[in-house]
């Protein structure tokens, strides 16, 4: 823009004499101008040349070099002032001078003398179009500087971009929209082994393969051109006709050129990145093959379980793909959670595992997985791991084979009940994925009516039923086991399949029914098709149907027991010779059981009538030992009590004999202490107070005991020795009676050495039993005593009360221990008890006692549990 | 004076007897068993034996019938807690049955019975 109005103008006066000049100053002041002034041309030059004016007030009659024309014809000659406006000031005005001054360049005339507001009106009208002008001159040579400032940048650039079309290793080249060829660079002639001038304005399709220009790249450049997009070509092989070997990758993208539509096409050789392409997609082509033909399934999977890929063995075992295990049964196998999941991914470890399922078909199938870790990079975490599954079913299977073999025999010797064992059979033959056929029969030979009975059947009655069986074993997994435990908890034959077969009863005598030509063979029969098969009745069609089934004899030592019969109605998968041979072996092992079974049965049946007997028996001997008991008490009080109340009398009689009087009544209270003990002897053995057991040290009890007595047997002149083992473990006891019973044997032992002797007292082991020895030199047991010498009031002693060991038996037995006894008259006597180290566990052993009378097991049999209060 | 053969495992029941049939004039020998009383018997004669029947080892009755084997004639009173032996037949043949009682009354007196009847002065 000009500068602003407000600003003042500024005026130079050229003239000579001081005094106008004066006056044309004030004059022009006056007006709002600033004003300077000079009295030569020299002068007024140097100052516009230092100094901006907007105006030039130029005395035409000027003295001296340069005058007033030359002075305007300086200043108009040089750019920058050219647009400055010279106003002449003349004293008159002729064409002459007018011509004179317009040809110097002076722009105005005012006529000397001038009035005053003429001057003014005319610079300000000079001075405005001056400044007007001088803008215009300025912002032009401004533009002018700018452009040529651009002109040098496109220059550059244009340098610049020639250096990178020439240096690029890709060809490039410009088409026009006729693929008329405008421009190529020196890699593309150099790839075309051609000049530039044979191939510069001659058309593509001259030099390109035949029928490729039509399509791939014609699309591109049609879509680039028509979008403005650049497109792109991969892999085009032998793209120029002359280099058939050569692949390519082109970038095509439209120009606009001086407003032509034109084509940039960038052509880079890739051959020996397509080859290195080529075999390492061979190469992985090659492992693809070999992964999938692998008979184990493979898969990567990452951090959360997603499959990221999977080979097609994998596919083929966990597509969902019916009658497969399916993808969820894998990935339960590998849940996130665990710990070893976790270690896969952080330490790097490598899992395995094996694991099963159920297939929708029931078949069980066993799988084994390694899962190893793959790392991506060096230092990256890793987050995918690879997963190789082998199906190992076939190694399983056999291994379950011979467990399950194994497991049967314990099952059925476990089983003694006929109907549960019938039904565990059966169990056997179907759950387990062994043998796991779809049905099974079992028909059981009746030996009253020589007849095979169907007694029991396991198995679906419908294919729906079937496959819901087997989806539901299929999630819940169960094992044999289980099934054995439900079977407990529900035990009912009457299942519907069994209601179809239970009327089946054939003659032993009829070998036309294949169930009794089994029996009556003992061999397996395999019968692949029954509806064309004479051996099979047409009763036994209508009932078992056509399929392929197995029906193998049940032997037991020699004779047939019963027979089991076999098929896979549903799932149709064929028997095979493994499945007949392991059916049989099982059938062997079945009839075994059935017939422990039977003769446990009857062997219940006369325990029971032994028992009822035996209770009469023992009842009527109840009474009969409360009568003896009775009448040995009576005895045994009737003496003491004789002998205090003759010397009673006998004191009353002879009362002032001292002496005497002392002695009997001496001899009363010995008697009288007599019958307190025994009285307290058959209090113990009539009402003996339950054992009450604590886990102790033995030792100490027995040590205690030995203490109790060395005094009086270092007395009786009896080497007295103790010997304990010192590594016997805690044993249950109740030390008062395990004292009593110590007392008691030691007390005897002492009684048996009135000359002295040798007493032993050991404690040992013996199996599960810890031991305690009581033994001495003395004068042994007489053999006619030691069959009762554990009954009541049986003594050698003429002052015992017989009740002594009588009570050491009962105190053994409350404790499920065992007491026996050696005893050579004149030699010694070794009495040795035997305490269980163990409570056994509850309900593994017996717990009624053994009936009177029964003799006491050898030491290490342990009949019975310790009663924990009643 | 009579001799009386008192046999019974009963030490202070023998002291008793030794005592009280003494103060009633007999002459008392003591035998705590059978066999002792066998043994006796080789060497003496008493006028009487009374015999427990009770006794470990060889029993009262047993005693007996080895006693009279050896000497028919020889008077025996059993002397017992059991009443029941009343009804054993061996006992049959002792001359009488006595039950064991602090109050000696009754023996004493099958005592001089027995002897009176054998003809044995007291």
């Amino acid at each position: 823009m000009p500068e602003s109005e407000s600003t003042p103008a500024r005026v130079l006066v050229v003239e000579d004499d001081a005094g106008a000049a004066q006056s044309q100053e004030a004059l022009l002041q006056q007006g709002g101008f600033r004003t300077a002034s000079c009295r030569s041309g020299a002068e007024a030059l140097a100052r516009a040349q230092t100094e901006p004016f907007d105006l030039v007030l130029l005395d035409i009659d000027l003295p001296g070099e340069p005058g007033a024309l030359a002075l305007t014809r300086e200043l108009k000659k040089a750019p920058h002032l050219a647009w400055m406006p010279v106003m002449f000031v003349a004293g008159q005005i002729s064409a002459e001078v007018v011509a004179k001054v317009y040809e110097a360049g002076g722009d105005e005339f005012i006529a000397h003398p001038f009035k005053p507001d003429e001057l003014i009106v005319r610079a300000k009208v000079l001075s405005r179009k001056g400044r007007e002008e001088r803008w215009l001159v300025e912002r032009a040579r401004k533009l002018a500087e700018k452009i040529a400032e651009r002109d040098d940048e496109l220059d550059d650039l244009r340098r610049f971009a020639q250096d990178i079309v020439s240096s690029l290793p890709s060809a490039i080249m410009v088409l026009d929209a006729q693929k008329q060829i405008l421009f190529v660079n020196a890699p593309l002639l150099q790839w075309l082994g051609l000049e530039r001038r044979e191939v510069i304005n001659k058309n593509l399709v001259e030099f390109t393969r035949d029928g490729l220009t039509g399509d791939p790249l014609a699309e591109a450049i049609a879509g680039a051109t028509g979008s403005g997009q650049p497109r792109r070509l991969r892999r085009v092989t032998g793209l120029f006709a002359s280099r058939p070997d050569r692949v390519s990758d082109l970038t095509v993208a439209a120009i606009d050129y001086a407003g032509e539509r034109q084509v940039l096409v960038v052509i880079e050789d890739v051959t020996e990145q397509a080859r290195a392409e080529a075999a390492v997609a061979r190469e992985r082509a090659k492992l693809h093959d070999i992964v999938n033909a692998l008979n184990a399934a493979l898969c990567l999977v990452d951090r959360e379980r997603a499959v990221i890929w999977k080979n097609r063995t994998f596919d083929l075992w966990f597509g969902d793909a019916f009658g497969q295990p399916g993808l969820q049964a894998f990935l339960d196998r590998i849940p996130k959670g665990q710990g070893w999941w976790q270690s896969v991914f952080q330490k790097g470890q490598v899992h395995h595992q094996t694991w099963s399922v159920f297939t929708v078909h029931g078949q069980r199938r066993f799988f084994a997985n390694i899962i190893a870790p793959i790392q991506a990079e060096d230092g990256e975490p890793i987050s995918q791991a690879l997963i190789l599954t082998q199906d190992v079913t076939e190694q399983e299977t056999r291994v379950e084979q011979l467990s399950l073999l194994r497991e049967l025999s314990q099952f059925l010797q476990q089983t003694l009940d006929g109907e549960r064992l019938n039904h565990v059979i059966l169990l056997c033959v179907t759950a387990g994925h062994a043998l796991g056929f779809n049905r099974a029969f079992l028909f059981k030979r009746n030996h009253q009516n020589s007849r095979l009975e169907a007694r029991m059947a396991v198995g679906p009655t419908s294919r729906e039923e079937a496959f819901r069986i087997w989806a539901e074993i299929s999630s819940h997994g169960r094992t044999l086991h289980e099934l054995v435990e439900e079977l407990d908890r529900y035990p009912s034959r009457e299942t519907p399949l069994f209601a179809m077969v239970r009327q089946l009863s054939y003659a032993m005598d009829d070998p036309s029914e294949i169930v009794v030509r089994t029996a009556l063979e003992k061999k397996p029969q395999v019968l692949t098709a029954p509806a064309h098969d004479e051996r099979v009745t047409d009763h036994f069609r209508r009932v078992f149907g056509h399929a392929e089934f197995v029906s193998v004899p049940m032997v037991a030592k020699g004779s047939v027991v019963g027979v089991l019969l076999a098929d896979n109605l549903y799932s149709g998968r064929a028997i095979t010779e493994d499945h007949v041979k392991l059916l049989s072996l099982f059938g062997a092992q079945a009839a075994l059981a059935i017939e422990n079974a039977e003769t446990y049965a009857e062997l219940r049946k006369s325990m029971s009538e032994l028992r009822s007997a035996q209770e009469k028996i023992v009842h009527a001997e109840k009474l009969a030992a409360v009568g003896k008991m009775a009448a040995h008490v009576a005895h045994e009080i009737r003496n003491p009590l004789a002998t205090i109340g003759g010397f009673a009398r006998a004191v009353l009689k002879r009362p002032e004999n001292v002496e005497r009087v002392q002695r009997n009544v001496g001899i009363i209270s010995e008697e009288a202490s007599r019958l307190e003990n025994m009285l307290k002897g058959v209090m113990d053995f009539a009402r003996p107070t339950s054992p009450v057991f604590k886990l102790g040290d033995l030792n100490a009890v027995v040590q205690k005991a030995f203490r109790a007595h060395a005094e009086p047997l270092g007395q009786k002149k009896i080497q007295a020795e103790l010997d304990l083992d010192s590594s016997l473990p805690e044993v249950g006891f109740d030390e008062g009676q395990i004292l009593q019973v110590l007392h008691n044997l030691i007390r005897n032992a002492a009684d048996s050495m009135p000359n002295g002797g040798a007493f032993l007292l050991k404690t040992g082991r013996e199996g599960e039993m810890a031991t305690i020895m009581v033994q001495d030199t003395g004068c042994g047991i007489p053999p006619e005593v030691r069959d009762r010498m554990f009954s009541p009031f049986v003594t050698t002693k003429p002052d015992g009360t017989g009740l002594g060991l009588a009570v050491t038996k009962k105190i053994v037995d409350d404790h499920l221990g065992v007491i026996r006894c050696e005893s050579t008259p004149g030699e010694g006597t070794t009495f040795q008890i035997g305490l269980p180290l163990r409570q056994p566990a509850s309900g593994t052993w017996l717990r009624e006692a053994p009936p009177a009378g029964t003799p006491a097991p050898p030491l290490g049999e342990v009949r019975g549990v310790p009663s924990t209060g009643d | 004076m009579a001799k009386l053969l008192v046999v019974d495992d009963d030490k202070n029941l023998r002291t008793l007897y030794e005592q009280e049939l003494g103060d009633e004039g007999y002459q008392v020998t003591l035998a705590a068993s059978g066999p002792e009383a066998l043994e006796y018997l080789k060497k003496d004669r008493p006028n009487l034996i009374i015999l427990d029947i009770s006794m470990p080892g060889m029993d009262g009755i047993e005693a007996l019938g080895k006693i009279l084997a050896k000497d028919k004639s020889m008077p025996v009173i059993l002397n017992t807690a059991y009443s029941t032996y009343k009804d054993n037949f061996m006992t049959w043949s002792a001359d009488a049955y006595v039950v064991k009682s602090g109050d000696l009354t009754e023996l004493k007196a099958k005592i001089k019975e027995v002897l009176k009847q054998r003809g044995i002065e007291v």
